[in-house]
């Protein structure tokens, strides 16, 4: 979107000025993962945002009996947000290929930090605008095969 | 997450209030169109966002050279926000079906209202965002 200018290489944030991330630092944690290792295998993965720090993870989606690697996030990426937006709760699983390091954003937290902070409020919704439509755009080529 | 209360039933400014509503429309061009008339081309570089007031519209896209028809969209729906979004070409082409009217929110516009007014920016976005993962799941559906 070229309403905001990147400042950082953190895609959620990426919008933020420096006044602006040290205030929204505050409400990141840190978390690691093994490769292999599942991300989103409990509740807690509903409860946050993860932004890869360092490190890669798969996309897996299940429909019945067959499994497809639908995408891979990298470095800086939003992980695949499954219900942020939508009651629906996609059957799909995250897996770390490497060893990665997540930056952690509760969306409680970060829900209310949002409706007090409008002009951050604009700007993360237009990060999570383009980290969706990029996504969108992978998906689509992935599944007509180009 | 993000909730805005739901304020009335257009899919793109659903959350803003009276107010907010009024003067985001004051930028909104209203264009009329008849049967078969087009609206978006593929590969057209605008990157206005648009919505459906009244009728509805065909959309096609171009198929290893063959146009073919993919959905329609109705009242109350919009379009475009990709390329609001990515400095994309238009990817579909838009007519429409029957007599429609369209409210046509024109890029630069909007960029320029948007950056001076965070909090209709932040509901709009969120809106956006939405109708995306309502697309995320459409799509991977089609698996």
């Amino acid at each position: 979107m070229n309403i905001y200018i990147r400042t950082n290489e953190n895609d959620l944030l990426k919008y933020l000025n420096q006044d602006e991330l040290l205030n929204i630092q505050k409400l990141e944690k840190m978390t690691d993962f093994q490769p292999s290792q599942m991300i989103n295998e409990d509740q807690d993965y509903k409860e946050n945002i993860y932004v890869i720090k360092t490190g890669s993870v798969k996309i897996t989606y299940n429909t019945g009996k067959k499994s497809r690697t639908i995408d891979e996030c990298h470095d800086g990426e939003i992980i695949w947000l499954t219900n942020l937006f939508n009651d629906h709760d996609l059957s799909i699983t995250i897996n770390a290929l490497i060893p990665t390091s997540c930056h952690k954003y509760n969306l409680q937290e970060l829900s209310q930090f949002m409706l007090n902070n409008p002009s951050i409020a604009s700007k993360i919704q237009a990060a999570l605008n383009d980290s969706q439509c990029e996504k969108l755009i992978r998906i689509t080529q992935k599944l007509g095969g180009r | 997450m993000f909730c805005y209360k739901k304020l009335n039933n257009h899919a793109l400014l659903k959350y803003l209030d009276e107010q907010e509503f009024q003067a985001i429309q004051n930028i909104a061009k209203i264009e009329n169109y008849a049967n078969d008339q087009i609206i978006i081309s593929i590969g057209e570089r605008n990157r206005d966002i648009l919505f459906i007031e009244s009728g509805n519209v065909q959309v096609s896209v171009n198929l290893k050279g063959k146009i073919i028809n993919v959905t329609k969209l109705n009242q109350g729906e919009f379009f475009g926000e990709m390329n609001f979004i990515l400095p994309l070409r238009r990817t579909a082409n838009i007519k429409a079906n029957g007599d429609a009217i369209i409210h046509r929110y024109p890029y630069s516009e909007l960029c320029a209202f948007l950056k001076n007014h965070n909090l209709i920016a932040a509901k709009i976005f969120c809106a956006i965002n939405e109708f995306q993962a309502s697309k995320l799941i459409d799509t991977l559906n089609q698996i």
